[in-house]
């Protein structure tokens, strides 16, 4: 963890790596809502390959994140998600 | 300039000069961008004749005013050239996430012409543009060399590469991105490897001005959250595009063993929930794409331990069944092949069941096999054929490495009536001869035997497959508006498999780019580009005509001889009368040329010189 906003975006929202399909639309929900730009270079989110081998994605929350939530809602694949219980949050 | 890249790349190769023009909005208006860009751009960019190989031949990359904007599945490139395969237009498009790159750079199309004197990259930050050295990465695998370069210069880098198969101009090598994404078809990473260009790295973060931000944010999230509505997603996200296979094999229309027949009983071993279980790792999307139809898998047995992005519905049908191999694993084996050396899959898979069959009839024997003998269903064979046609390192592949038309030409002996090709394409996933708007379909496609411009089966079962009447006017409309989305820059399969409002685009488009068009003026550009593609045929090939629209001869000579379609074939007279109708509707001669009648309708007038 790199600063408080992370910490926090850990805590009220959930991501299963193995689900994610990298197809980037939270990057750009990401910018085009706190940026107002539609560029993802400059997103808080950034989603990053294991390729060739073994394969499957990492996504990592960067320094700035405002804890908006539009990754969340814009994921097609559940590998992002808003913690709705306790149990979740541990 | 709204929604554009704004610039367009001319490199040559040959001088290492890479100046750039910004880009006309009368041109982005008239053409859209992607596969309009290419077509046309391809067109002007080389003088009738060129020879594909020679350094005046040109390859355009192209990406749409969609492309990396806020639109499901905004991640299409377009690449077209003239093909070494068919001589004629050629092009394929592939998803991954360089197109949404290259908008950021700044750059809407890359032209690329000349011969480098070593091998080179092409590398694009930005404004930054340089050719570099690639001497390291000549002769490396196509995923390999992807690898390296991310390493070498950042992930943040989008990468299309060619495989050993394009830097020996194999007639249907690939062009590869993103660990498993092919512009596959027509033999574009060849000519890319007869410049010796072995890769197109790219990063931009310059980003994309939106006309309307607002309204593009209001309607892409009602586009997003229209596709999670629908039921077919998750089925889709699960399967991706082998949900079709046991579908075609129940229609009789999954080609075996070299389109001999098109049902197999073995088939189910090839299902989509057969490789989700085997192979299937991961789910794996393009740029914005909610449907995530890659598959990314590991097979493992105790003969190889492979990791690849498929097989895709298309390769299960040429490198597996085709080649009568009814082991996923074994498919997925025959993919990394194909992947690693760089070919394209549909080519390559048809081009080894020609082979096989041609040793089953003599004319192929051990003497040219180094004494193997050549079986379908055997994956020792497609590993042989296959790296014979990669590194062209006898006489064998040399002759394969040319397609199945030139290399039946060749051989002789009746082999053309089984080279299943139309204009030297070979033929991809749909054995036709009980369907005849995706026959039709096959024969009319502008770049060869391609099914993905008119998917045409589907009305076929719907209203007849034998029926004549009314398909010329069913592939047609299928023409116009499945490479619509090869212009704007996104994927089709949010259309046709989850059923998305064709009249959405035009909305989203005018928020984008500020240009106001209705579906129709983009079913008319489509049609132009259209126009445009069979008059550079016309102007490339002397006798360009209605003979490079038949289909080989085992499509009207050999009844089906097994499954639901066992004794379906269609006449002579029939495929001709297809062909009337088609030419007829599309305002074109007896002959299958435009008329100037309807160039002029298409203010497409300067072609009549090349034409007439």
């Amino acid at each position: 963890m790199e600063n408080i906003e992370m910490r926090k975006a850990m805590f009220k929202f959930g991501k299963d790596e193995k689900k994610c399909s990298g197809c980037r639309i939270c990057e750009m929900a990401c910018v085009l809502y706190n940026k107002k730009e539609c560029n993802p270079k400059k997103a808080f989110i950034k989603i990053s390959g294991n390729f060739p081998e073994p394969g499957g994605y990492n996504i990592k929350i960067l320094k700035g994140c405002t804890l908006c939530g539009e990754c969340t809602r814009i994921c097609p694949i559940g590998a992002l998600f808003e913690k709705k219980n306790p149990e979740e949050q541990k | 300039m709204n929604g554009y890249g704004g610039k367009i790349l001319a490199v040559n190769l040959t001088n290492g000069s890479t100046p750039f023009v910004i880009l006309d909005p009368e041109v982005a208006k008239g053409w859209i961008g992607g596969r309009g860009f290419a077509s046309a751009f391809l067109y002007y960019a080389i003088e009738k004749g060129t020879a594909p190989f020679s350094p005046e031949n040109a390859v355009v990359m192209a990406s749409g005013p969609l492309s990396g904007t806020f639109v499901p599945a905004a991640g299409k490139v377009h690449f077209a050239t003239k093909s070494p395969l068919t001589g004629g237009y050629g092009d394929s498009n592939m998803g991954g996430h360089i197109a949404a790159e290259m908008k950021y750079a700044g750059f809407d199309a890359i032209i690329i012409i000349g011969k480098s004197k070593r091998p080179c990259y092409l590398f694009i930050q930005d404004d930054e543009v340089q050719i570099r050295e690639a001497k390291h990465l000549w002769g490396r695998g196509a995923i390999e060399t992807e690898k390296l370069l991310k390493e070498e210069l950042g992930q943040d880098f989008q990468i299309a590469v060619i495989g050993p198969a394009g830097e020996k101009k194999v007639s249907f090598a690939c062009i590869s991105h993103d660990f498993g994404r092919q512009a596959g078809r027509c033999g574009i990473g060849a000519v890319l490897g007869s410049k010796n260009l072995k890769a197109i790295a790219v990063k931009g973060t310059k980003g994309i001005k939106i006309a309307d931000f607002d309204e593009m944010v209001r309607q892409g999230k009602k586009m997003f959250s229209w596709c999670q509505e629908q039921p077919f997603l998750k089925i889709f996200q699960r399967c991706g595009t082998p949900v079709v296979t046991e579908m075609v094999n129940q229609w009789g229309s999954l080609p075996i063993n070299n389109f001999k027949t098109g049902h197999s009983d073995q088939a189910k071993n090839l299902h989509a929930e057969t490789m989700r279980k085997e192979v299937v790792i991961h789910d794996k999307a393009c740029f914005a794409c909610p449907m995530a139809c890659g598959k990314y898998s590991r097979a493992k047995t105790e003969k190889f331990d492979v990791y690849v992005e498929g097989p895709e519905y298309e390769t299960i049908a040429l490198c597996g069944s085709n080649c009568g191999i009814f082991d996923i694993k074994e498919v997925a084996y025959a993919n990394y092949l194909c992947d690693e050396l760089g070919i394209d899959t549909i080519s390559g898979g048809g081009a080894v069941a020609f082979a096989i069959e041609c040793f089953e009839k003599g004319i192929i024997t051990k003497e040219d096999t180094d004494g193997l003998e050549l079986k379908f269903g055997d994956i020792q064979t497609f590993e042989y054929l296959i790296k014979k046609i990669a590194l062209k390192d006898d006489s064998l592949g040399k002759l394969l490495a040319k397609g199945v038309k030139a290399a039946s030409r060749k051989l002789g002996k009746g082999s053309k009536d089984f080279a299943i090709q139309v204009k030297g394409l070979e033929w991809s996933g749909y054995e036709s001869r009980d369907a005849m708007a995706m026959l039709l379909s096959y024969l009319t496609s502008d770049n060869g035997a391609h099914h993905s411009r008119a998917w045409a089966i589907t009305k076929d079962i719907e209203l007849g497959r034998s029926l004549v009447d009314g398909k010329a006017e069913i592939d047609i409309y299928l023409q116009h508006i499945r490479p619509m989305f090869d212009m704007l820059g996104v994927c089709r399969f949010t259309w046709v498999e989850l059923g998305i409002e064709p009249e959405t685009y035009p909305q989203i488009l005018k928020a984008v780019t500020g240009n106001d068009y209705a579906l129709d003026d983009l079913l008319k550009a489509s049609e132009r580009v259209w126009t445009l593609n069979r008059a550079f045929w016309f102007r490339e090939i002397k006798d360009f005509g209605r003979k490079y629209d038949m289909p080989p001869a085992r499509f009207y000579k050999e009844p089906v001889p097994t499954g639901p379609t066992a004794g379906k074939m269609p006449t002579l007279e029939t495929i001709n009368r297809l062909l009337d109708d088609y030419y007829k509707l599309r305002g074109w001669d007896e002959n299958g040329k435009p008329t100037k009648e309807k160039l002029i309708e298409l203010n497409l007038e300067f072609l009549i010189p090349d034409l007439y």
